[in-house]
């Protein structure tokens, strides 16, 4: 240990020489050698024009700009990377110049060597090289801007919004190592040749050891270029490279394609033609567009990573990166087979509620473990075989044995059976799993750290199994097994999901606490709570549901509940998986991760690829399709301290990339009815590409005295840009238009919309938005909590904090389009500003929570959270700006009690709350109400079941104002008020299963929902799913009866399973009675089918086949017209396991 | 319990909730709501879509008269063609009274009750295509027998019917990439056809628009309208408007149109192409007629001592000033309208900024109604963009 330390200080010592050097090294242009040329230039520049004080002032808000800040943290990352690897240069110049001298020598033999004066010779070779470099400095820079690829790593640089003489090391490692390698290149290619020709080693003319031009530049001011003081050469202008022509280069106005690309020399640029003379004043914006960077120019790990991939993707074809999946798929296939497979577990979707009869969390005996049993890493994870922990809270024995199959044979690394059976149910359901004598920590689950969840108030968890069974990609149905949980289709890819828990509004699922491993994963949770970012669920081990009083551990959002997505955490010891599959309508995916876990440090790599060439045809033709990507890493590390306390640090980067041809426009109902997989070539344009960077650190302990503790920090960074057709420059509202196509002139926009009629003047125009949306969200999440006993009572008090601050920058234009002979055509007017706006929101959350359980038959869980909210909203086409602060007190109780072993009955209540965004006056509320539900819960050896009842008494509804909930421009993030309103209904839920004594299994579940949810005032509201409501009025997109039913058998290597879902009629927009057509979404029944074969221990071949019955149906009408479900859907995949 | 206890109490609530809540309380204004609506019905609804029948009936006539004229190879059917003319400026003085009054199937479809859209059948402006309907004419589609139910509205109504009998020259409106023109369909056609046949298409367009605007008619006649029995019977069980108050928020969009439609549309112009009726030069008595049919909205009668109208519910509820105010600013828009010297097209071509007057001073009087005069009697604008937030 000490050694390590020792090295670890001697590496840091070290590197602080390295980066002092930079400012002592005449070869560093940092290097306080140049610093007093550029002083004086600066002076000279400034002198007259601005005071002292105020230069200083602005020199100190740019250094501690952002983007400044950016720059040093990438100059220190390089530095660390290049100290560490001990310099990025793949090849030395000298090898270059022996290599020259060769081949010279080789080719022309061996020359008698002139006879010229030595200083003639240095003055030739100085000039040579000065040309050289300079020439091929450019040229690379030139191909840096010009090729894709390259410029992915090169945006980096120009990233930079604001500039200081630390930018010129804002440049990605990959520019880094290729500035290496073209210096190496040249100064050795020059070098070889000069020896050649004079048999002799020759140095450059150099001041300070340094080629004496390249000293005369850097000394000119060359630490200005990056500067926001604009010096020009003067009548040197057309020679050399000034300042001020670098700082145009770096202009935001010229983007990718810059200008004065040289670097000393005006010579290359004005031979290329990319020369312009400065004049005037310093630029007015440096950087460029965020879409245009396809990074966050604040953030090291997005300007490291994006570049990457946005490379890979450029040089790639896209067709390619399909192929290589088959082939990868065909190689591993090819690895030696084991044993055969262990068959597949029969639980699925399980509910725990309230004080739990059923051990809570998705690891829990109820569960019946399947997960564990196939999934090596999770074995990895628990130490292979359970050694049945000791009892912490004594409460087992009031548990009823929960429902599992009989033992089945394991593959190698699962536990045994019988093993297993034992284990998990004496699992007392609390954190301190053994893993080979250490004591597992869990962070980002929900229920893991509930004592045998006995926390009132409903909880579900689809567990890795489930989600392996059907292999879902699209969240929608994963969660449509959950009671409760009500859904909105939009593109029929669940890309961007709209989640409703207990009757709140799913419009892009705004109303829920989403969460990946417990951390908020909107894009601003706060400030704009819309969801465009859903992680994709084929990389999750669980999707976890908390509705009633537990939610409100989880805010902002407590009305309906929380949804967490768990990701796959590191494995205790090597494990590869590829898991590769096609299917219909170009469906591609490739999922595949690695990670191994090595006296106590752990790594877990995990990427995901998934497309789809779409499932709708564009008039006139177009892509419709997808590609997604997702790449995470998590490192780990877990040691034992004194007296038995465990910390565990882990890191966990993500970084997704998306490009969707994705629309708001649906269909009018004639169209659908005719072909619902068609698309409007008024939509042939709109396009949805996102890119998201993730960081969290996170460290936890526990003690065995029952404390633990856990924080963590994250940063979230996310753009989004969607260009898409918006609406006519001069038409009616497009809902209404496709809601009655043939009525009046709804009739000609129709068939503009179709491309069967020309725009025949400008208010026919068609606008098509650029939304372009940029998202941050930061913070440090703490929780604490702490078990105890006495006597008959068992306690687990729990105490968490969060301070969070999240933001979103809106610039939105639109550009008009004139639809002509079926294509949409540019009208050439400059594109309109629509919305330019920021909003920020600083909260700070608390919650205070405690499980009391007596006699370990009744347990009371009372919790406050309290949510303090500041947010500010400035619209910067206005010049407005609105702050508000909101302070909600949350409280809320839990209770259950066991009837008998096997019947449990809980109740609780605790108050709703949903924020207000910014920008909304101060007369708009926070939704708010006061949620009930009462339910039993029976926990028997053969059936589980679960009926509650809930109730949702608002005493202010509200909804808020996006494109996808089909409001129009103007509107967007206005936030409607609806007042009172309850939504009140019943929620069920039974299981059952049972294995034969051959290994037949067959299992069984079913859920079932009714909801009643009705406005309980009279009001007139701009929100378009409202209009005009009359007390009594049914609320929108609520369906009354939900159903879910799924059914399945397995053998040894088999499983076949029936799940079948249905969904009642709902009404597009509230109101009562008989619903109008063009309000109506009817009914429909879904079924999906699924098998697998596990041939061999590492091969797992799947398919399924979704909407089996090829069922047409709505699946919502909004944001604009019939949107269709997706229709039967064939894949086939097959999952390898290469390791172990 | 007590939690038990009050769950069961929402639940039951909820229940219960559909039948048993009851409307806004009755402000005491409801024999007024009820009287408001009455009085619009006989003496405004119904009237002004008569009218408009009546004068549409005359223009198709008129448009018959002149076709047949030129069919029949008469020496000079000018005149014919001028008494269309003519019979067409009636027709539009009626049409754009009832421009404003699009309550019930005139209305949009999907924004007022039982709205059919109907009123796009008769005029779709601004969704108008003379190149379509130089196209239809050159194929000579117009004469086919379901031309006017088959085809879009913007190659028929009053727009095209403008357009056909105020048209000079025998040039098309498409520009030269359109087939008519490169594949000389149009040059084809010859002048003397093109002259028979846009009289043609003038007259059917005419009797068509005549044929929709009788059966509107119709349908707000007093006593077996299906429409104004719908209207008048307002709040009462069955009826599709479910109050008093949301058939006088759909009469009363036509004052909250002034802003929309006649402010910054029809007086936004500042060029005479621009402008709602170019080739007739008829803007201007359009904008009149606009504010004339927005002054019945307002009594809900056509002269100030009729019937009951929003006049006498600002009375009801001590807002009586406001009345004058509202009195004056319509004098004041009338005003400024009258004071464009001659017509809109006319001042247009001399000066970019002459409506600037009139339109401010409709802006003014849309400000007097779309703020004291809404927030006084709690009536509701068209559902469009109000929000909260707004």
């Amino acid at each position: 240990m000490a050694a390590a330390v020792d090295a670890a200080a001697a590496w840091i010592a070290a590197f602080g020489r390295e980066l002092a050097t930079g400012l002592t090294d005449p070869a560093e242009r940092l290097s306080l050698h140049y610093w007093p040329g550029a002083i004086a230039l600066a002076v000279a520049a400034l002198a007259g024009r601005t005071r002292l004080r105020d230069a200083l002032r602005r020199g100190l808000r740019l250094c501690l700009h952002p983007s400044s800040r950016c720059d040093a943290k990438i100059a220190l990352a390089n530095g660390a990377l290049a100290f560490a690897a001990g310099g990025l240069g793949l090849v030395g110049s000298l090898d270059v110049a022996v290599w020259t001298v060769r081949i010279l020598d080789a080719a022309f033999g061996i020359p008698a060597a002139p006879d010229w004066p030595a200083v003639l010779v240095a003055l030739v070779y100085s000039v040579v090289l000065f040309v050289a470099w300079d020439a091929s400095r450019f040229l690379l820079h030139l191909a840096m801007h010009r090729v894709p690829a390259l410029w992915a790593f090169h945006a980096v640089h120009h990233s930079a919004e604001v500039l200081t003489p630390l930018t010129l090391h804002r440049i990605h490692p990959v520019e880094r190592m290729l500035y290496a390698l073209r210096d190496a290149v040249v100064t050795g290619l020059c070098a070889g040749v000069f020896f050649h020709a004079f048999r002799q080693g020759i140095s450059p003319v150099t001041i300070a050891g340094i080629h004496a031009a390249a000293f005369a530049m850097n000394a000119a001011g060359a630490n200005l270029r990056h500067s926001h003081v604009f010096v020009g050469f003067g009548p040197f202008e057309g020679i050399f490279l000034s300042p001020a022509a670098h700082q145009l280069h770096h202009a935001r106005r010229y983007g990718a394609r810059a200008v004065n690309l040289g670097t000393w020399l005006c010579l290359w640029d004005r031979l290329a033609g990319t020369h312009v003379r400065p004049h005037g004043r310093t630029p007015p914006a440096f950087g460029l567009r965020r879409a245009d960077a396809g990074h966050d120019p604040h953030g090291l790990l997005s300007a490291y990573f994006a570049p990457i991939l946005r490379a890979v993707a450029a040089l790639v074809p896209a067709r390619l990166r399909r192929r290589v999946a088959a082939v990868v798929g065909v190689v591993v296939a090819l690895v030696p087979p084991g044993v055969r497979a262990a068959p597949a577990g029969e639980e699925d979707a399980r509910s725990y509620g309230g004080p739990s009869a059923v051990p809570a969390a998705p690891r829990s005996a109820a569960q019946g473990t399947p997960q564990h049993q196939e999934t090596p890493e999770r074995n990895a994870r628990h130490g292979g075989p359970r050694r049945g922990p000791p009892h912490r809270t004594g409460s087992a024995a009031a548990a009823p044995p929960p429902l599992r199959p009989p033992a089945a044979p394991r593959e190698r690394h699962a536990p045994p059976a019988a093993k297993d059976h034992d284990s998990t149910r004496e699992d007392d359901g609390d954190e301190d799993d053994e893993d080979g004598g250490r004591r597992r920590i869990v962070v980002g689950s929900m229920f893991e750290g509930d004592p045998r969840g006995r926390i009132a108030g409903s909880a579900h968890v689809v567990d890795e199994r489930q989600l392996e069974r059907n292999e879902y990609d699209d969240v929608h149905r994963i969660l449509s097994d959950v009671p409760g949980v009500y859904v909105r289709g939009e593109e029929g890819f669940g890309l961007r999901p709209n989640i409703g828990l207990r009757g709140a509004n799913p419009d892009r699922s705004a109303k829920v606490a989403l969460m990946e491993d417990g951390i908020l994963l909107a894009p601003a949770p706060y400030a704009a709570p819309a969801a465009y970012y859903f992680p994709m669920p084929t990389r999750m081990v669980a999707v976890e549901v908390a509705k009633g009083p537990s939610s409100i551990r989880f805010g902002p959002n407590t009305v309906g509940g929380a949804v967490n997505l768990r990701t796959r955490p590191i494995p205790g010891f090597p494990v590869a998986v590829v898991d590769l599959a096609g299917g219909r309508f170009g469906y591609g995916k490739v999922h595949a991760y690695a990670g191994t876990s090595v006296k106590g440090f752990g790594v877990l790599a995990e990427v995901v690829r998934l497309q789809s060439d779409g499932f709708k045809h564009l008039d006139g033709g177009g892509e419709t399709g997808f590609g997604r990507s997702e790449a995470m890493l998590k490192l780990g590390y877990q040691a034992r301290g004194r007296r038995g306390t465990e910390h565990r640090v882990e890191v966990k980067g993500a970084y997704t990339q998306s490009r969707e041809h994705e629309t708001y426009l649906g269909l009018a109902p004639e169209d659908f009815e005719r072909d619902p997989y068609r698309r409007y070539a008024a939509s042939a344009r709109d396009l949805f590409t996102l890119w998201r960077s993730l960081a969290e650190l996170s460290y936890a302990m526990s003690t065995d005295g029952g404390l633990s503790f856990a924080a963590r920090l994250y940063r979230h960074d996310f753009h989004r840009r969607w260009n898409k057709f918006d609406g006519f420059r001069d038409g009616p509202d497009v809902h209404r238009i496709l809601a009655a196509p043939d009525a009046g002139q709804n009739q000609v926009f129709m068939a503009i919309l179709r491309g069967e009629e020309d725009t025949a003047g400008p208010e026919q125009a068609l606008l098509l938005g650029d939304n372009d949306r940029t998202f941050f969200a930061q913070g440090i999440d703490l929780s604490a909590a702490w078990k105890s006993r006495f006597r008959i009572v068992a306690q687990e008090l729990s105490f968490g904090a969060r301070l969070h601050h999240d933001g979103v920058d809106r610039d939105e234009t639109t550009r008009a389009y004139w639809m002509t002979s079926g294509v949409l055509v540019p009208e050439g007017t400059p594109d309109q500003p629509k919305d330019r706006n920021r909003g920020r929101a600083l909260a700070g959350a608390f919650f205070v929570y405690d499980v009391l359980t007596l006699w370990d038959r009744w347990t009371l869980a009372p919790g406050l959270r309290v949510e303090i909210i500041d947010t500010t909203f400035t619209d910067l086409l206005a010049g407005d700006k609105t702050d508000r602060l909101d302070t909600v007190v949350l409280p809320g109780i839990g209770t259950h009690v066991y009837a008998t072993r096997w019947l449990g009955i809980f109740a609780g209540v605790h108050r709703g709350f949903s924020p207000v965004a910014p920008g909304q006056p101060k007369s708009v509320r926070p939704e708010d109400s006061v949620n009930y539900e009462l339910g039993l819960r029976v926990t028997h050896d053969v059936v589980q079941a679960e009926i509650a009842g809930f109730a949702s008494d608002y005493r202010n509804l509200n909804a808020a104002c996006t494109l996808s909930a089909g409001c129009e421009g103007g509107q967007v993030g206005n936030q409607f008020s609806a007042g009172r309103a309850l939504v009140a209904g019943v929620e069920s839920t039974v299981r059952a299963g049972h294995t034969f004594r051959r290994g037949l299994r067959l299992f069984a579940s079913a859920s079932y929902t009714f909801t009643h949810a009705r406005f309980l005032s009279s009001f007139v509201s701009g929100f378009p799913q409202w209009g005009t409501v009359e007390a009594g009025d049914e609320l929108p997109y609520v369906p009354a009866h939900l159903v879910s039913l799924q059914a399945g058998t397995g053998g040894r290597i088999w499983e076949v399973s029936a799940t079948g879902r249905y969904q009642s009629v709902m009404r597009d927009v509230a109101g009562k009675g008989p619903i109008p057509d063009a309000e109506r979404i009817d009914g429909f029944f879904l079924l999906d089918l699924a098998a697998e074969l596990r041939a061999l221990e590492r091969l797992r071949f799947y398919g399924l086949l979704q909407n089996a019955t090829a069922n047409r149906y709505v699946a919502s009408l909004r944001p604009m017209g019939a949107r269709p479900g997706a229709p039967l859907t064939f894949i086939v995949g097959v999952k390898i396991r290469a390791l172990p | 319990m007590k939690i038990i206890f009050k769950f069961i109490q929402v639940v039951v609530l909820g229940a219960t909730s559909a039948c048993s809540i009851s409307g806004p309380g009755d402000d005491g204004q409801e024999a007024t709501r009820k009287a408001i609506v009455r009085s619009a019905a006989d003496r405004v609804l119904a009237p002004a879509y008569a009218e408009a029948s009546t004068a549409l009936s005359g223009l198709a006539d008129a448009a018959r008269s002149y076709a047949d004229a030129v069919a029949g190879g008469e020496a000079d059917p000018q005149a014919k063609r001028d008494a269309a003319r003519v019979a067409f400026g009636t027709a539009m003085d009626a049409w754009q009274r009832v421009e404003m009054l699009l309550v019930g199937p005139a209305g949009p479809a999907g924004l007022v009750t039982g709205g059919e859209s109907l009123r796009d059948e008769i005029y779709s402006f601004p969704v108008t295509n003379r190149c379509r309907i130089d196209e239809e004419l050159a194929e000579g589609s117009f004469e086919e027998p379901n031309f006017f139910t088959a085809n879009l509205v913007n190659v028929r109504g009053l727009d095209a019917v403008e357009y056909l009998l105020f048209v000079e020259g025998t040039d098309n409106a498409c520009d030269a990439t359109r087939p008519i023109n490169k594949d000389g369909t149009w040059q084809a056609l010859g002048a003397d056809e093109i002259v028979r046949r846009r009289a043609e298409y003038a007259a059917r367009a005419a009797e068509d628009a005549a044929a929709r605007a009788a059966a509107l008619a119709s349908r707000w006649s007093p006593g077996t309208g299906d429409a104004y029995a719908a209207f008048v019977s307002a709040g009462e069980a069955g009826s599709p408007y479910p109050t008093t108050r949301v058939a006088l928020d759909e009469f009363s969009s036509g004052l909250f149109d002034l802003d929309t439609h006649v402010k910054d549309r029809k007086l936004a112009a500042h060029a005479p192409e621009e402008l709602e009726s170019p080739l007739s030069a008829r803007s201007k008595e359009n904008v009149l007629a606009n504010l004339a049919a927005a002054w019945e909205i307002f009594y809900a009668a056509p002269s100030a001592g009729e019937g009951t109208g929003y006049d006498d519910w600002l009375a009801n509820v001590g807002q009586a000033s406001l009345v004058a105010d509202v009195d004056a600013a319509f004098a004041a828009a009338e005003a400024a309208v009258r004071a464009v010297p001659g017509s809109f097209e006319t001042a247009l071509a001399d000066d970019p900024n002459a409506l600037l007057g009139a339109q401010s001073a409709v802006g003014d009087l849309a400000a007097l109604l779309k703020g004291p005069f809404l927030a006084a009697l709690d009536l509701m604008p068209p559902a469009d963009g109000a929000g909260d937030a707004d």
